[in-house]
């Protein structure tokens, strides 16, 4: 009786009973190279059919909050879903900096260099959760896929996940009383205040990277 | 329709960390192991409110497998480009040598194929006969929650006996669902 056997075994009967077994210690078990890959496409064959096991509240309780869980939990209602959490620990490990980040896109995307300040903004509004991730383009979700490692998909979906979650919400409105009639002077007044207020200025192909929508 | 939701991701969350963890094999450390999770726990959770139309359990455990593995990469190429090394899809080449696909059309193809696979219900129901009587029997009981002890007093065979049965049951188990889902 070979140690993949008994390995395989244990996880399987620890699965059935509710235990949570770990796949990672597991395989920890077994000497690395084809024992572990075995050992490892077999457990990925049980994952695949395996009944569900009855997980305790407590058990249950302790998934809730183990972190990926808890932050995809999290990330439901907002518009940035997972990016908070999960895009500046990739940005790290890239051994990106934002300002690094900024350039790479800039040079991607043939910005101007005076352009890297904005894309640095953009990119730490992106992180911190203040940019709707449903504006962000699909251009430029492949590109910080490239810089990243996650493809523009994932990071898409990263953000999005929750967005279908979202009660509709509802305004209702109650006329008190009856609209004051309006003057000509109000108006006029509106006009005037519409006029002095400067325009915004024209989106450019940053702005649209980062906020014109998926196909922008 | 969130309550449901949240229940529905604590009730794969296991089986999605598992299926990642045996899809890097130790590759990735504690941190981009979790990250890997939570990314494909999102992008599962996406695909669920947006197609869910009623389709089984085993349709969505299909999704997760193929969800881990492209998730696996994606995390463990960030880390590479920092470390500077080797190629970014060492160790990630198919059985037949060539390169993993790993665009994130591709991605989503192989999941929306995934997806279309028949359930674990039906395929057990189909591969179970085929598989060797003796190991089969050993299968069944497992699959209905029955511990090895259990196991061994059921069927009259040694520990040793149980354990060798399972383990070739799950390799007959492996090979069946590749023709299967071919």
């Amino acid at each position: 009786m070979s140690t993949t056997e008994q390995v395989l075994s244990d996880f399987m009967d620890a699965w059935n009973a509710g235990r949570r077994p770990r796949v990672r210690e597991y395989l920890e078990r077994v000497p690395e190279g084809a024992a572990r890959d075995a050992l490892a496409d077999q457990l990925t064959t049980w994952l695949e059919v395996a009944p569900a096991p009855e997980h305790s509240p407590e058990a249950r309780a302790a998934i809730r909050s183990s972190a990926p869980v808890a932050s995809v939990l999290a990330g439901v209602g907002s518009d940035a879903g997972l990016w908070p959490s999960v895009v500046p620990r990739l940005r790290n490990r890239a051994g990106l900096s934002i300002a690094d980040l900024a350039s790479r896109l800039v040079e991607r995307f043939g910005l101007s260099p005076s352009d890297r300040s904005r894309t640095a903004a953009y990119l730490e509004r992106l992180e911190s959760g203040s940019l709707d991730g449903g504006r962000v383009s699909r251009r430029l979700l492949d590109a910080l896929g490239a810089a990243l490692g996650p493809s523009g998909a994932t990071l898409a979906d990263a953000a999005g996940f929750g967005r279908g979650l979202r009660p509709a919400t509802q305004a209702l409105f109650r006329a008190e009383s009856p609209p004051a009639a309006r003057t000509t002077l109000d108006d006029l007044t509106l006009l005037s205040r519409a006029a002095l207020t400067p325009a915004d200025e024209p989106a450019d192909e940053l702005d649209r990277l980062f906020t014109g929508g998926p196909d922008a | 329709m969130r309550r449901w939701w949240e229940e529905l991701v604590i009730d794969f969350a296991e089986r999605m960390d598992g299926l990642v963890a045996a899809a890097h094999r130790g590759r990735l450390d504690d941190d981009e192991h979790e990250d890997a999770v939570a990314l494909a726990l999102a992008r599962f959770s996406a695909r669920l409110v947006d197609t869910f139309d009623g389709r089984s359990m085993g349709e969505l455990v299909n999704a997760c497998k193929t969800l881990a593995q492209f998730i696996c990469m994606d995390v463990q190429r960030a880390s590479m480009r920092a470390r500077e090394a080797g190629s970014l899809d060492a160790g990630w080449d198919q059985p037949d040598g060539t390169p993993p696909g790993w665009e994130a059309d591709e991605a989503v193809t192989r999941m929306e194929s995934a997806e279309r696979a028949a359930e674990a219900r039906d395929f057990l129901a189909w591969a179970l006969p085929r598989v060797t009587e003796t190991h089969r029997r050993v299968m069944e009981l497992t699959l209905h929650g029955a511990e090895l002890e259990e196991i061994s007093a059921e069927l009259g065979i040694s520990r040793e006996n149980a354990y060798q049965r399972r383990s070739r049951g799950m390799r007959e188990l492996r090979a069946l669902k590749e023709q299967y889902d071919a």
